[in-house]
């Protein structure tokens, strides 16, 4: 199944949000991390993942912090704010809402 | 677009060839120097993932540049973060990547530029307008210069027309 541009557009906060809760994390690794419980079916571009950190930067949902890869590298880390979390918690219940929104509409089709 | 290291695989250089990507991806008014660092170190994990798939490092770093995708639209996604004054000289003079598809702007722009001119023209006119000196001021300074933008416009990028008004500017008035 291939996502459309609009629905990926709408689920990366949430997405990004979701992962970071889990632990601090960096730019490769989430998207990785999106790719494997999509089971590769969302793929993200590389290039579009890190301006959308920057803008949830700039709203104080996340916070960056420069550190080093395993190789010595410098990597910038993105850890959650409390900001962030209940963004997060809104996020969630507006899918949720529209997930029983749609299964309701469904139901009452089939009926 | 500049082309990256197409030397051959023996003599390839990876930590060059990486260095020379970060460069052009600089020249693009969007992306800033603190920004670079962080797609630095992207582009070096997509390669060290490909190279532990057995890919030798000049089709890993080709591969990964191709999937950061067109210097273009990475600038394109980071100029979104733009302030707002950034993005009004963009919209007047265009960014770097819009040289690639010039033709499209450049009749956009002159129709800006010729109402920009047509603006000051008349505001000046009507400001100096009692002026013995109003018409020579037309004539002379404003209406040759307008020529000269538009034309220049026509034979070169945005970028370039901007730099060549401001230095016959310069010229004249030193």
């Amino acid at each position: 199944m291939k996502y459309s541009k609009d629905f990926v557009a709408a689920s990366t906060t949430p997405l990004i949000l979701s992962i970071l809760k889990l632990g601090q994390s960096y730019g490769y690794a989430i998207i990785q991390q999106v790719k494997e419980i999509s089971q590769g079916e969302m793929l993200w571009a590389d290039g579009m993942l890190y301006p959308i950190l920057h803008r949830l930067e700039k709203k104080l949902f996340i916070e960056a912090v420069w550190g080093l890869s395993e190789t010595g590298r410098k990597r910038k880390y993105y850890k959650l704010l409390p900001e962030g979390e209940d963004e997060l918690k809104k996020q969630r219940q507006n899918w949720q809402q529209l997930n029983t929104m749609l299964t309701k509409l469904a139901g009452e089709k089939d009926d | 677009m500049t082309k990256i290291n197409e030397s051959s695989n023996e003599n390839f250089d990876l930590n060059a060839a990486v260095q020379q990507w970060c460069e052009l991806v600089l020249s693009s008014d969007s992306i800033k120097n603190k920004n670079i660092d962080e797609l630095k170190d992207h582009l070096y994990c997509q390669i060290e993932s490909f190279l532990e798939q057995g890919q030798s490092p000049q089709h890993a770093f080709k591969q990964a540049i191709s999937k950061m995708g067109e210097v273009d639209i990475l600038a394109d996604e980071y100029s979104k973060n733009r302030t707002f004054l950034n993005k009004l000289c963009a919209f007047e003079y265009g960014t770097v990547g819009d040289k690639a598809n010039q033709p499209t702007n450049v009749n956009s722009l002159i129709i800006q530029q010729s109402i920009l001119w047509a603006a000051a023209m008349l505001a000046t006119s009507l400001l100096i307008a009692d002026n013995q000196q109003a018409m020579s001021v037309i004539f002379t300074v404003l209406l040759p210069l307008c020529l000269v933008n538009v034309i220049s416009l026509k034979k070169n990028s945005a970028t370039k027309e901007y730099r060549c008004i401001k230095n016959k500017l310069i010229k004249w008035f030193s």
